[in-house]
């Protein structure tokens, strides 16, 4: 696996640990109590830490990638093929996301929680982020 | 790249093993793409853009359809 796919993989991780610990604090009642603009600000720090874990995971994983491949790998200029499996990739990450955003907006109109809304809203990118990178690792395999 | 499954086959590790088993890491350097886009063109998982493949033909000094074939199905 080159450089791109392993970044890709941390890539993957962080997003499934963040959706993990969305689902978990959701269904295990951390919202509660709190006003919307509360869980507002909570996520946004949730966003600042999730930078800092994808950074921290991508350095993981292409330690880990390094070490399996028996040398350091290093990141190289994109080319064509990079590009078109960028586009791709971000193609499927836009429908994920607008499709979720959609979603979370519909609930509100159907009366839902706001505060699952709020969560729902911050989930969104997340699986977007998710569909990105697992095309990623997909499209680097088949094409 | 079209749909539906690529029917381009190339010739590309015969002539890497002529030009002195020149390495795959050698050949991307030199035709200006990643060593992952030439496994891929080698496999026949990627189908590369006329420039690259003209590029590809052009650092082994051989025409286009000496690389590259379409296989009709």
């Amino acid at each position: 696996m080159s450089f791109k796919e392993w970044t890709a993989v941390g890539q993957l991780v962080g997003q499934v640990l963040v959706v993990g610990w969305l689902v978990w604090d959701g269904l295990g009642g951390g919202a509660a109590g709190l006003s919307v603009g509360e869980l507002a600000v909570r996520l946004c720090w949730a966003i600042v830490a999730m930078i800092g874990l994808n950074v921290l995971l991508t350095v993981i994983s292409v330690i880990v990638g390094s070490v399996l491949a028996g040398e350091e790998l290093k990141d190289e200029a994109a080319d064509e093929r990079d590009l078109s499996i960028d586009a791709r990739s971000g193609r499927n990450s836009g429908y994920v996301t607008s499709s979720c955003a959609g979603l979370s907006l519909l609930a509100l109109a159907l009366g839902a929680d706001p505060l699952l809304a709020v969560y729902a809203l911050f989930a969104a990118p997340m699986l977007g982020g998710t569909a990105d990178a697992l095309s990623r690792l997909v499209y680097y395999r088949i094409g | 790249m079209g749909k539906g499954k690529p029917n381009i086959s190339n010739t590309i590790r015969t002539l890497r093993f002529h030009a002195g088993e020149m390495t795959q890491a050698a050949l991307a350097e030199q035709v200006g793409v990643t060593r992952q886009t030439i496994v891929a063109i080698e496999q026949g998982r990627y189908s590369p853009s006329l420039e690259v493949a003209f590029r590809i033909a052009r650092t082994f000094g051989q025409p286009l359809e000496a690389v590259f074939s379409y296989d009709e199905e």
